[in-house]
């Protein structure tokens, strides 16, 4: 992975982090956010960055798994996580089904050749990851279509809903207080007290 | 002067935003050259 790989990754949380500042929050809020199976993530990963590395493991059954393991993951946090942090990880969790099926039906993630030429990057390029989109490419909107021309990347529709979504869970997290209940969960009462 | 640091704290919000870009890294899938 390249520095402009690394910093894709870090950017949404980064972000978060500062808007999460601006809007009067604090880093201690993440803790009244749980993370429950965090192994999943882990595993997801280490199985993704074996694909990357070896050849033979790059196969589309693999990439299901992640994906799998990525979905249990969400399925099992949202349900305990504050309404608003849980519309941020429905984006993530929409965003990320975006990915899949892009890749699912086309056997790899499609790109737009027009964007990865506005980025620099060499057109017609395939890799075990990316094949120029065509004729024949299904929901090729879904693929990468959108130039970062600072980071030499073409993202996904399904890339900016995840990135966004890690920058509102990340935000809204921050402005958690521990211990406070949920508002939608108090009861409502005649006047203030 | 002390820098006060309460390290849990400092390590569980490293944890969660780690966990973030690990999520980032699984179900992300940007071009880029060799990808």
């Amino acid at each position: 992975m390249n520095v402009q790989g690394l910093l894709l990754l870090i950017a949404p949380p980064a972000l978060g982090v500062l808007v999460g500042y601006l809007c009067g929050g604090r880093l201690a809020g993440l803790r009244a956010v749980r993370l429950r199976a965090l192994w999943l993530l882990w595993l997801a990963a280490a199985v993704q960055a074996a694909q990357y590395y070896v050849t033979p493991l790059r196969h589309p059954a693999l990439l299901i798994l992640v994906f799998g393991l990525v979905l249990w993951w969400l399925a099992l946090n949202l349900a305990a996580w504050p309404l608003a942090i849980r519309i941020a990880g429905v984006a993530i969790t929409v965003g990320a089904l975006a990915n899949g099926l892009a890749i699912v039906l086309n056997g790899r993630m499609p790109y737009q050749p027009a964007a990865a030429a506005a980025v620099g990057l060499r057109p017609g390029l395939t890799t075990p990851k990316n094949a120029p989109a065509d004729d024949t490419t299904r929901l090729a909107w879904l693929g990468d279509t959108i130039p970062v021309a600072p980071l030499n990347k073409v993202v996904s529709p399904g890339d900016v809903l995840i990135g966004a979504g890690t920058v509102a869970l990340t935000a809204l997290a921050m402005r958690r207080r521990r211990g406070r209940p949920d508002p939608e969960t108090q009861p409502v009462e005649g006047g203030e007290k | 002067m002390t820098l006060a640091v309460n390290w849990n704290r400092a390590a569980y919000a490293l944890l969660t935003l780690a966990s973030l870009a690990l999520l980032l890294y699984t179900i992300g899938a940007p071009m880029t050259e060799g990808s």
